[in-house]
């Protein structure tokens, strides 16, 4: 890895946008093939899929790609990698980049593993020498036994990305772009990967990858760029946009699943909850509470024939995943009478073991008997903090 | 990407194009002759056993040799032009997802195929003079001249229609026809003589019947070295590679977008 150029960004993107024509007719087809021809912009319909993305990676900086599917993140690899051409706006490269945007994509099916290493290897700009100089680790490390002599296409799809990675592990460019290559294979080759990759990055290399696994992301990224829509959303370092992109990801689920208005009315033939309120905040806003903060919950609960009702108080996830439930019924707990049919309760969970993220509290009221769940009313609170475990509880734990 | 690895990626596309063509096939390499051969005997049950075409009134070699000394050289070119417009669709999986110099595609296949397409012309020319028909020897150079005039030819056309084959499927559609029309334009089941006068200047403005005649005159008549004609032929396959080449590089950096 050349050492020229140490202060200036290994890549520049600025402005850069990518559209896809959209042909209705084999007339705009023609008419866009013309443009082409003339070097002219053509406006034809046109599909944006990335717009004014402007951004640097310097050496050493990994970078991280997140954003849902198709928000523009493997086209962003595409155009970054000179497989796509960026319609607006300029990319400068400095230093050798290489690009694995699929494992195994220059494979031919017809030829064993061995007499594909050799393409593969051309097409990654690999001489000769330096092939035979990398084939013995490339098999090596694929670790796929006698079927490196066998034809490709009696491969699993599991040993088509052993290989592929294997390929790519020849490679020592200053900038690494992959396309959701560590989401394949099976988990001791993943781990391997991983492993490839840390020393890859420890020796001074610096990668641009593109991963649905934040534990990924930040494991091996310091920065990462949230794609939405073809654009930047957010730019910051792994752990705050992962972060943020996770929490608007589970805030998103649960629209999807539409949250249930809280029942309003009072009175009623049913057991219902007639108010609630997280730590005694009257706000719209979600509470947030510290990591390893104090929620108090409380409520009051219609009961329609007088008779004490049982109450149980849920935390899920902002996209619905439970964490835990507690209730009254199980625990002996008896609820206030207020005033005729109306009864109290009020739940102090101390010391959340809670990782920082968008949760929901739930209160149900149930029949006296425990038997029957009604109506639920749902606030949302925040857990503010810098863990970067992942999941969605810390666990008490010490390493020896 | 350097020129170093650049030749080196273009060898092993060659390779694979050459392997590709044989790959699981029990006879292998001998299509590559058997093919044409066929052909020849076809030819030559139509013209000299069914409708009696007599020898052409100015050469001394049966019909069957007059008519392979041109079919090969018809063969290199067409097989070529083929193979190298399909060439860039046909690996649209490596287009899509690695970045390399397009037009190496299209050279590999033009020049596996036009490899293997002499190789046969060589044995056919071989045959023939162990069979005791007098070949001119003398007229190899312009043999060899008109051979790579004519994968000029090729490869430009190849650069031009294959960078248009990625956007107008209908390139492909198009092109078989077009190539069995040429066939009877030029030169190769008949001779330029046999033309009619008012006529043959038209024909002559074809630069593959003027390439082929040249193949076939040379070893037939031992005329060693390119004529006015051949070489203006030669001029025109040369601006139309660069035509080709210019028109491929204004176009592969969208053949994604297409593919």
């Amino acid at each position: 890895m050349s050492a020229a150029g140490d202060d200036l960004p290994l890549i520049s993107l600025r402005g850069v946008g990518k559209a896809y024509p959209v042909h209705a007719s084999a007339g705009s087809q023609l008419a866009s093939l013309w443009a082409k021809l003339r070097g002219a912009p053509h406006a034809a319909s046109r599909f944006q899929a990335l717009q004014d993305i402007s951004f640097d990676i310097q050496r050493g900086a990994s970078t991280a790609l997140v954003g849902v599917n198709g928000a523009g993140k493997s086209t962003l690899l595409k155009v970054i990698a000179g497989v796509a051409k960026p319609s607006s706006g300029e990319i400068i490269t400095r230093g050798r980049v290489g690009a694995l945007l699929e494992l195994g994509a220059g494979f031919h099916p017809e030829y064993t593993g061995r007499e594909n290493i050799g393409l593969s290897c051309a097409l990654m700009g690999l001489s000769p020498a330096q092939t035979r100089q990398h084939v013995d680790r490339i098999i090596d490390f694929a670790d796929i036994g006698s079927h490196i002599d066998q034809p490709v296409k009696h491969y699993s799809s599991g040993m088509v990305v052993r290989l592929g990675f294997a390929v790519a592990t020849a490679l020592t460019p200053d900038l690494l772009i992959t396309d959701e290559v560590l989401s394949v294979g099976d988990e001791s080759f993943q781990r391997k990967c991983i492993t490839w990759m840390e020393g890859y990055l420890n020796n001074g290399g610096t990668m641009l990858l593109c991963s649905h696994s934040m534990y990924h992301v930040q494991k091996l990224c310091a920065h990462a760029l949230w794609i939405e829509g073809g654009r930047v959303r957010l730019s910051g370092s792994a752990a705050d946009v992962t972060r943020q992109y996770l929490a608007w990801h589970d805030e998103r689920a649960a629209e999807a699943r539409k949250l249930q208005p809280a029942a309003a009315a009072a009175g009623g033939s049913i057991y219902h909850v007639r108010s609630m309120l997280l730590n005694d905040m009257h706000t719209d806003e979600p509470v947030v509470l510290p990591e390893r903060g104090t929620l108090v919950v409380t409520g009051t609960v219609h009961s329609p024939d007088d008779r004490v009702p049982q109450i149980a108080v849920g935390v899920v996830k902002l996209d619905g995943t439970p964490v835990a439930g507690c209730y009254s019924e199980m625990d002996g707990f008896v609820m206030r009478k207020l005033e005729p049919h109306l009864y109290a309760y009020r739940l102090v969970l101390p010391r959340l073991p809670l990782l920082p993220g968008a949760y929901v509290a739930r209160s149900h009221a149930m029949d006296p008997e425990g038997m029957r769940m009604f109506d639920h009313v749902e606030l949302r609170f925040d857990v503010a903090g810098q863990a970067r475990e992942t999941g969605i509880c810390k666990l008490e734990h010490e390493w020896s | 990407m350097n020129d170093n690895s650049s030749w080196w990626l273009f060898v092993r596309f060659a390779q694979r194009e050459v392997s590709n063509r044989f790959a699981g096939s029990l006879l292998g390499g001998l299509w590559a002759l058997l093919h044409p051969l066929a052909l020849l005997l076809t030819y030559n049950f139509v013209f000299t056993s069914v409708m009696r075409v007599r020898p052409p009134p100015d050469t001394t070699v049966p019909f069957l040799v007059f008519l392979a000394l041109a079919l090969w050289p018809w063969l290199v070119f067409a097989d070529s032009l083929s193979r190298g417009t399909l060439s860039v669709v046909g690996n649209a999986a490596l287009v899509k997802k690695i970045p390399f110099a397009h037009e190496l595609v299209v050279y590999a296949a033009v020049a596996a195929s036009f490899a293997l397409q002499v190789a046969g012309f060589v044995v056919v020319l071989l045959f023939v003079t162990f069979s005791g028909h007098e070949l001119h020897w003398t007229g190899l150079p312009l043999v060899v001249y008109c051979l790579l005039a004519l994968a000029c030819l090729a490869t430009g056309l190849a650069l031009l229609l294959s960078a248009l084959q990625v956007f107008v499927r209908d390139v492909e559609q198009g092109l078989a026809p077009v190539l069995g029309i040429v066939f009877y334009l030029c030169p190769i089941v008949y001779t330029m003589t046999m033309v009619p006068d008012w006529l043959r200047p038209w024909v002559w403005l074809n630069p593959v019947a003027v390439l082929i005649e040249g193949v076939r005159s040379a070893l037939l008549k031992g005329h060693a070295w390119p004529g006015q004609m051949e070489a203006l032929a030669g001029l025109a396959c040369i601006g139309v590679l660069v035509l080709g080449w210019l028109v491929f590089r204004r176009l592969s950096p969208h053949f994604e977008e297409a593919l």
